[in-house]
C-alpha cells in the first residue's frame, strides 16, 4: 500500500473550503437523483438536472463563465441541440417552410424540361447532410428529419396520382427508403466533416491535413446512401409481396 | 497530356454521384434512366467537390 494511501484522512472539519463545498455538491447531487429514481416525479429529468446544476452552481460559488469552462463537451449535446432546433423549427413552422422550398425546387423547368423533378430533390435531401458535414451527424439528422418525413410523404401522393412505380414497387417503399437514406448519410457524415467530427480526430492522430480525406469518404457515403436506399427498398417491397 | 489532379477528382465524384442517382431512382419507383435521379446525384457530387475546394487547385 503506498504512503499516499495509508495517510490517515483529515478530519471532515479540517477540510478546506472547496473539498467542503464538493462533498455537500456531491451528496446534493446524489440524493437528488437517487430520489428521482425512487418516486419517479412527473417532471423530466432535463429539468431536474438544469435546477440541479443551478443548485450545485450555488454551492460552489460558481459564476457562469466557471460552468461554461467546466462543461465536459460531448457528441450527444450536438444531438441535444439538434433537437431543440428542430423542435424550434418546427414550433416556427420551418418544416413547411422547407416543403414548400422543396416543392419549387422539384418545379423548376427549364424549356418545359423539370430539371430535378421530387426524385432529384430526394437525391439531394438524402445527400444534405454530407453536403454540409458536422462534426456529430445526429446534429443535421434529428434537425431535418421531420422534413424528410413530410417530403416523403408529399412524394407518395404524387406518385400515387401520376401512375404505378417503375418495376411495380408499391408507394409504401418510398418512406423507409428516403429515411434509410439519410440516416445512413447524416449517420456517417461526422467523418468528412472538417469542423472536428471523427474523420477529424483520425487525421489528427495521423499528422496529415485537416479535411484532407473528406472527399474520398463523401464518395463512399454518397454510394452507401444510394445502396442503403435500395436494400431497404428490395426488403421492405418484399415484405409486400 | 494527363488531366489535373482535380479534373480527374470531379470525373471521379461524378462517376459516384450517377451511381448514387440511379441507385435511388431505382430504390424510390423510377427508372434507371430517370433524369431527376441523375441530375441530382450529378449535383450533389459537384458541390461536394466545390465545397472541398476542388476548384482552387485548378
Amino acid at each position: 500500500m503506498s504512503s499516499e494511501v495509508a495517510k490517515k484522512p483529515i478530519p471532515f472539519n479540517e477540510l478546506s473550503t472547496h473539498l467542503k463545498r464538493g462533498y455537500l455538491s456531491l451528496a446534493v447531487f446524489l440524493v437528488v437523483l437517487s430520489v428521482t429514481l425512487i418516486t419517479k416525479p412527473p417532471i423530466p429529468i432535463q429539468t431536474i438536472l438544469i435546477a440541479l446544476a443551478l443548485v450545485v452552481m450555488l454551492i460552489g460559488n460558481a459564476k457562469l463563465q466557471d460552468l461554461m469552462a467546466g462543461v465536459i463537451l460531448h457528441p450527444i449535446m450536438a444531438m441535444i441541440a439538434g433537437f431543440l432546433a428542430a423542435g424550434a423549427m418546427d414550433l416556427a413552422g420551418g418544416f413547411d417552410a422547407l416543403l414548400h422550398a422543396l416543392n419549387i425546387l422539384a418545379g423548376i423547368k427549364i424549356g418545359g424540361f423539370a430539371v430535378l423533378g421530387f426524385m432529384g430533390v430526394a437525391v439531394i435531401l438524402a445527400n444534405i447532410p454530407t453536403i454540409m458535414p458536422m462534426p456529430c451527424g445526429r446534429i443535421l439528422a434529428v434537425a431535418l428529419l421531420p422534413g424528410v418525413v413530410k417530403y416523403g410523404n408529399r412524394m407518395i401522393e404524387i406518385i400515387e396520382s401520376t401512375g404505378p412505380t417503375w418495376g411495380g414497387i408499391p408507394v409504401e417503399v418510398i418512406l423507409p427508403s428516403l429515411m434509410g437514406a439519410f440516416i445512413v448519410n447524416a449517420a456517417a457524415s461526422c467523418g468528412p466533416s472538417p469542423l472536428g467530427g471523427v474523420g477529424g480526430i483520425g487525421e489528427g492522430n495521423l499528422g496529415v491535413k485537416i479535411g484532407s480525406s473528406g472527399l474520398a469518404q463523401q464518395a463512399g457515403i454518397m454510394i452507401a446512401t444510394g445502396l442503403t436506399a435500395i436494400i431497404i427498398s428490395f426488403i421492405v417491397s418484399a415484405t409486400y409481396m | 497530356m494527363a488531366l489535373p489532379a482535380n479534373i480527374m477528382l470531379l470525373i471521379f465524384m461524378l462517376g459516384v454521384g450517377l451511381i448514387s442517382g440511379i441507385l435511388m431512382s431505382v430504390a424510390l419507383g423510377k427508372k434507371v434512366t430517370d433524369s431527376g435521379g441523375i441530375l441530382g446525384g450529378l449535383f450533389v457530387a459537384f458541390l461536394m467537390w466545390v465545397l472541398t475546394g476542388g476548384p482552387s487547385y485548378i
